[in-house]
């Protein structure tokens, strides 16, 4: 039999390399002016103060400096982006209700059958708009709160969302930040009361189809106290030659002896460039999990941040990352040290290939009061070729004496001692080589619901058809 | 007092996020210095080096606005010829004095298969305060062996800049020891380049930091050949209010088939109110490498003090007790015995 040669696949995006035509679509300019921005919130009707705020973010964004670390972000021209794209539909609470076009496009995608399966909800977002949003009868009769954040801001809710809309992650603390808080649109409102276990996962699917556009969906998650969640978000969109943006913002609260779970998959085509931003607060005894897959743009900027505020708060990070060519991935987590007998763990893991770059790019900060804290971080690189790059960029501040803090990095190859040691054990090369870079994705994967971690699979697919040649 | 301007120094290869305050220090620095009077013991085997201008190539770690500031700074150079292992070091030992202002730079080239230590000593009169900069740039030949032992012991008023650069041939081993037991104000900068197949770079560093001092340190070493090989240990103990930051970059470039790198740090600190900052950072462009970084930063194990305190050893001298073997650990690194028996010593009495 002839052999051919084992090699990792690239990530698979035929599923996702689909395009809808716009049809009555409703578009803005390109840009980003003032009368832009206007034009946002009279289409949302927003009340007065989330006009200003656009306003004072628009100002804050036009006063920023782009960061001098990071990926280049010199091809995305924001002259040329439009920050609004409306389909021609409103939202609907069943899928009967949606478009039949948009509708297939989200059937393509799995996400009807998976919340016919294994939700508690979805809120599925085509552009810049929610065009689907539903929550189970027995969830909802929890007292659990799953909606669109603008039903929500012009609702009973909307007090809430007042105190705590864009109150974790400032936008004075860069520039996409300021820009989202300018032209956000879309996104889902989370609260889920006292003591409910909300035990099959809500999730949101964004789904980006226009060209040169940008996705700026806005997040907001409260875990009352007592309670449990957890939400799955993932997203994809077309390849196109000109670039897309996704700068959404995700704003977590857990309360006191919570536990929230958010998990995403991330495979945007590679022709975006997403600087999303997440961040979660952790009350006291509370627990707060990461589970991230990057698979997708050209470009990304990507650090999920938890502040441990509460005595005893936890939080645990596993992310996968994968570069492939003429991607950037600069990824990674932050987290704050707040609380006293506060704990972290981070468990990142990235494979790069075909000139692909992956950045590792972490911060743990013990504060001074954090007595007892302690944290461990471990970076992981698989590089699979030499025309790719890996950098680790992890930075610790300790400014507590009782605190214990380590971290550990590795960057290399597949062990030829690993691949060796499966050898003599009767396995062959191949399969060994497999082996190894199946199991080093595993441990995000084993983290995920069968289905995503099914799609994650799909997404590093290994292709075994002989021994190395 | 000298006239003083702000200059930006230990710049990291790849920045971070600027909230965090890592990426490079700013300090407040005397704009010029004359030439230190150092005394120097030039063993048999070490000649002086005419040109010092062989070593412009070689780049420092603190960075440009270092460079810029001893650009005309007085040269001493030495050189070992081919072949020619040198057993004693070559010693320079300042005495700087209360309000000087001191710029001296080294340039030494060591040729092929030779061996050297040099050791650097710098001290100052009790309660003095003053600005000294230094800057030691070298040539390592092709299976050469330098060793670069660096020690700062000025009084608590002085602001030392240090800062070393090497380029490496093949097989060539370049060592390098920094101890800091005091000074206001620390800036240690290195800079490696192993360009040939098989060179090595060692550094070791240990500082014992305290009151409202800095240390602030910054190693890059950029590997190019293949199977070069680069190991980063410090260890140090931070006390009261100071602030450290200690900032590595290994980087390995397209072609560096086969080379290790390793950077670990070990950090102690003896209460609430020091400010610890660490970037350990790994740059990969080659898939055949190994790179890995450990740290430990905080208090000592409980089984240790447990153990010690059953022995009737109180809490506060055995911290006493292992910040000094910490540093005495790095001390014993120093390829000279009569150095490491004075500094054991001198550690032991601090």
């Amino acid at each position: 039999m002839a052999k051919e040669k084992t090699f990792v696949e690239d990530v698979q995006r035929d599923l996702y390399d689909f395009r809808d035509e716009e049809i009555d679509f409703y578009r803005v300019d390109t840009g980003l002016t003032k009368d832009i921005v206007l034009q946002i919130s009279e289409e949302k009707n927003d009340p007065e103060w989330m006009r200003d705020f656009r306003l004072k973010c628009l100002d804050i964004f036009n006063h920023s400096k782009m960061p001098p670390w990071g990926p280049s972000i010199d091809g995305l021209n924001l002259d040329n982006i439009v920050t609004y794209v409306k389909p021609k539909t409103g939202m609907a609470g069943k899928w009967e209700d949606v478009p039949e076009d948009i509708k297939n496009t989200f059937e393509r995608l799995g996400i009807p059958e998976a919340e016919r399966k294994s939700l508690a909800g979805v809120g599925a977002q085509y552009d810049s708009e929610l065009v689907y949003h539903n929550i189970r009868a027995e969830v909802a009769a929890q007292g659990v709160i799953y909606t669109d954040i603008e039903s929500a801001l012009h609702g009973p809710y909307g007090d809430m969302i007042k105190d705590h809309f864009m109150k974790l992650v400032k936008p004075t603390e860069h520039p996409f930040a300021a820009l989202h808080g300018a032209v956000w649109s879309g996104g889902s409102f989370v609260y889920v009361p006292p003591g409910v276990d909300v035990e099959i996962p809500l999730q949101s699917y964004f789904r980006l189809n226009a060209p040169g556009a940008g996705q700026f969906e806005h997040t907001l998650i409260i875990v009352d106290d007592r309670a449990k969640l957890h939400f799955i978000e993932g997203c994809s969109a077309p390849k196109y030659s000109v670039a897309n943006l996704h700068a959404g913002c995700v704003e977590i609260f857990v309360g006191d002896d919570a536990k929230m779970r958010y998990s995403t998959i991330e495979n945007w085509s590679k022709n975006m460039y997403n600087l999303n931003t997440k961040r979660v607060t952790v009350g006291k005894n509370s627990a707060m999990e990461w589970v991230s897959g990057s698979f997708g743009s050209h470009t990304s900027y990507l650090y999920p941040m938890t502040i441990l505020r509460g005595d005893n708060s936890k939080m645990d990070y596993t992310g996968i990352t994968f570069a492939g060519a003429g991607q950037e991935l600069d990824t990674g987590m932050k987290v704050n040290h707040i609380g006293k007998h506060t704990t972290s763990s981070v468990n990142t893991r990235s494979i790069c290939k075909d000139g692909g770059i992956s950045n590792t790019r972490t911060s743990v900060v013990i504060a001074p009061n954090a007595d007892e804290s302690k944290s461990i971080v471990g970076c992981t690189s698989l590089m699979l070729d030499s025309k790719s790059r890996s950098d680790t960029i992890p930075a610790i501040d300790v400014r507590n004496q009782n605190s214990d803090v380590g971290h550990e990095a590795k960057i290399g190859k597949i062990s030829d001692e690993a691949v060796f040691y499966l050898m003599s054990r009767g396995i062959s090369e191949e399969d060994a080589r497999a082996m190894i870079v199946s199991g080093f994705a595993e441990s995000v994967s084993k983290e995920l619901p069968l289905e995503y971690a099914v799609e994650m699979n799909n997404l590093i697919r290994l292709e075994m058809v002989g021994a190395i040649g | 007092m000298a006239e003083v301007k702000s200059i930006t120094l230990n710049r990291m290869k790849m920045i971070t996020w600027r909230w965090l305050k890592m990426n490079e220090r700013t300090v407040e620095f005397a704009v010029e210095g004359s030439a230190g009077a150092p005394e120097v013991l030039q063993p048999v085997g070490v000649d002086t080096l005419a040109d010092t201008s062989v070593v412009a190539d070689v780049k420092g770690g603190a960075g440009p606005e270092v460079d810029a500031l001893l650009e005309n700074a007085a040269v001493k150079g030495f050189s070992v010829a081919e072949g020619v292992e040198v057993e004693e070091p070559v010693r320079i030992q300042y005495e700087l004095a209360d309000g000087a202002s001191t710029f001296d730079k080294y340039a030494v080239v060591v040729g092929d298969n030779a061996k050297v230590t040099l050791i650097m000593d710098v001290q100052s009169a009790d309660d003095a305060t003053g600005y000294a900069a230094f800057q030691t740039l070298v040539k390592v030949g092709k299976g050469a062996e330098v060793n670069l032992v660096q020690i700062h012991r000025c009084a608590t008023g002085y602001h030392i800049i240090d800062d070393f650069g090497a380029d490496v041939a093949e097989t060539g081993e370049f060592k390098a020891i920094q101890i800091a037991f005091t000074g206001k104000e620390n800036d240690l900068g290195g800079h490696v380049e192993l360009n040939g197949d098989r060179a090595k770079c060692f550094i070791r560093s240990g500082y014992l930091t305290a009151d409202d001092h800095v240390m602030d340190i910054n190693y890059y070493v950029n590997h190019f050949g293949c199977e070069c090989e680069t190991d980063i240990y410090t260890s140090g103990v931070l006390r009261d209010k100071c602030l450290k930051v200690f900032r590595t970059t290994i980087d390995f470039q397209p072609g560096a088939v086969k080379s290790q790198g390793e950077e670990n740090e070990n950090v102690l600190l003896m209460n609430n109110g020091v400010t610890n900052k660490t970037v350990p950072t790994i740059l990969c462009g080659e898939e055949d490498v190994s790179g890995e970084h450990g740290c430990t930063v905080g208090r000592l194990a409980d089984d240790l003090i447990f153990y010690l305190e059953s022995r009737g050893i109180p809490n506060e001298e055995i911290y006493e007790m292992m910040a000094k073997a910490r540093l005495e650990a790095t001390i014993r690194q120093i390829p000279d015995e009569k150095t490491v028996e004075e500094l054991v010593e001198f550690n032991n009495n601090l």
